[in-house]
């Protein structure tokens, strides 16, 4: 009798365990340009499990997204692929990316405000660009800072942020780190 | 409904009222001779759409992607390089360098704590301000003042000046506080401005205008002052860092405050310095934190500034 109890309770434990590791398939969006599924829920300096480009699809938990992104923590996710990992919530966003920007280059009135209230995109800067040549230096320059980080640290030959060599910025902090006497702490 | 909501809705609903006027809709409806009924509508039109929006939070930045973010940002570094000249890592190898150095730090900063993802990662620029000053704008831009080379003796502090501001943008201060007074100001002269032109483009210069004046003139909340000290201090301590360096810092900027002439506008803003000092001090014991220099930074340093 104590020996059947006892195998009760390891399978309600493995079962609950089992439930735990399931990514609930609520459809989620990558919003940055570059993201990185990690092997843990931890800092950039994780083992990479796959690189995920912005648009991607992943499947998560809508509820664990929500808390992520208030609370800046990895959150599971499962890539179309079948492979899943961990990656920041506040990398991901609810609708693909694109689809909630329709119209809004000829809203005005509420739609317009609506839409300068949520910032802007690079084609609205263009715009802001062209009818302020103050603002498009300035803008340049913000380009130009932008560049150098992304030659400097991200190892991207053009200075572009799409050329960069996925490795270099972990491995020049890395190095930075190890200069210093340095070591991140969990 | 919260009473900030209300103002602002109240605020929208007036202001709004002198939209509908220039609006070509209705003026092609003028032309058909039924103005009066042809503006009611549009305006009503208008006034439902806001009223439904702040109701909706569609004003609050919970709804700005990283893409949002990240273009809001560009704009509001633009308004920040109008008031302060950018020193450009291509000008001398020296600048460069000094770019380098404090991107090295300020990308080390955030990637061990829990800092937002942002649409393009992290940008740290250089300003020429004689205030040991530093700003951080959403979508992960950090401007740092050059007159902070001035005011520090190692990387430890500066790495803590610029902790400061990575902790604004772990909690994403700057949209924070732009929800907290959207309700008045910005909008405010957002829906003002939207009545001489373009309302999209009006309305958007006038964001970048009322953010960068929040991250410029340090009008935050003291409690989220606070909160970018004690999160500096725990995001040095795991980089590795000397955490009691943010506590050196705010000394310094405490005699500097002191002696100087002018201490500049742009610290103003901030809460009495004694008080952010003893909550350091006090986050320092209860976090266990000990002091851990280093010379080789140090020296790091000094051959990167001095």
């Amino acid at each position: 009798m104590i020996r059947l109890k006892q195998v009760f309770s390891s399978a309600a434990i493995v079962l609950v365990l089992s439930a735990g590791g399931v990514v609930a398939a609520d459809q989620l969006y990558v919003g940055v340009e570059r993201g990185e599924v990690l092997s843990e829920p931890d800092s950039i300096f994780g083992e990479i499990i796959k690189r995920v480009d912005r648009g991607q699809p992943v499947e998560g938990d809508l509820n664990a997204w929500e808390s992520g992104r208030q609370r800046n923590t990895f959150m599971e996710v499962q890539l179309p692929d079948g492979a899943s990992g961990y990656i920041q919530a506040s990398a991901l966003v609810s609708e693909a990316p694109g689809q909630g920007d329709a119209g809004l280059r000829t809203s005005s009135g509420a739609e317009g405000a609506g839409a300068a209230a949520r910032g802007l995109t690079a084609e609205i800067e263009g715009d802001l660009s062209a009818d302020d040549p103050e603002f498009a230096l300035h803008v340049q320059q913000v380009d130009a800072i932008e560049r150098a980080v992304n030659r400097d640290l991200r190892g991207s030959p053009t200075g572009s942020y799409d050329d960069q060599d996925p490795a270099a910025l972990r491995n020049n902090l890395r190095r930075f780190m190890g200069e210093g006497g340095m070591r991140h702490a969990r | 409904m919260h009473a900030k909501t209300k103002l602002a809705r109240n605020t929208f609903l007036i202001v709004l009222a002198g939209v509908t006027l220039i609006s070509c809709s209705v003026a092609d409806k003028l032309a058909d001779g039924d103005a009066g009924g042809a503006a009611e509508e549009f305006g009503d039109r208008i006034l439902t759409g806001v009223a439904a929006a702040v109701e909706q939070g569609e004003f609050e930045s919970e709804n700005f992607t990283p893409e949002n973010r990240y273009y809001t940002g560009r704009g509001v570094s633009a308004a920040i390089l109008k008031e302060f000249p950018l020193q450009a890592p291509q000008e001398s190898d020296a600048a460069h360098a000094r770019h380098t150095y404090i991107n090295l730090i300020g990308q080390t900063l955030l990637a061990g704590g829990n800092a937002p993802a942002q649409y393009r990662g992290y940008a740290l620029g250089i300003i020429s301000t004689p205030d040991p000053s530093a700003f951080s704008t959403p979508g992960g831009f950090i401007w740092v003042g050059s007159g902070l080379f001035e005011l520090v003796d190692d990387e430890d502090e500066l790495a803590a000046a610029i902790a400061h501001e990575a902790g604004h943008a772990v909690h994403s201060h700057a949209m924070r506080e732009y929800d907290d007074q959207s309700g008045g100001r910005i909008f405010a002269s957002g829906y003002a401005a939207a009545a001489e032109g373009d309302p999209l483009l009006e309305n958007t210069a006038n964001l970048f205008g009322g953010l960068a004046d929040i991250v410029l003139n340090a009008s935050y909340a003291e409690e989220y002052e606070f909160e970018a000290d004690q999160t500096g201090v725990d995001l040095l301590a795991r980089a590795g860092y000397d955490p009691s360096a943010m506590l050196r810092l705010l000394n310094k900027v405490k005699r500097y405050m002191a002696t100087s002439d002018d201490p500049g506008k742009y610290l103003g803003g901030h809460p009495p310095i004694d008080e952010r000092i003893a909550r350091v001090s006090a986050y320092l014991i209860a976090k266990g934190y000990s002091e851990s220099r280093s010379e080789v930074r140090t020296a790091r340093f000094e051959s990167v500034l001095r």
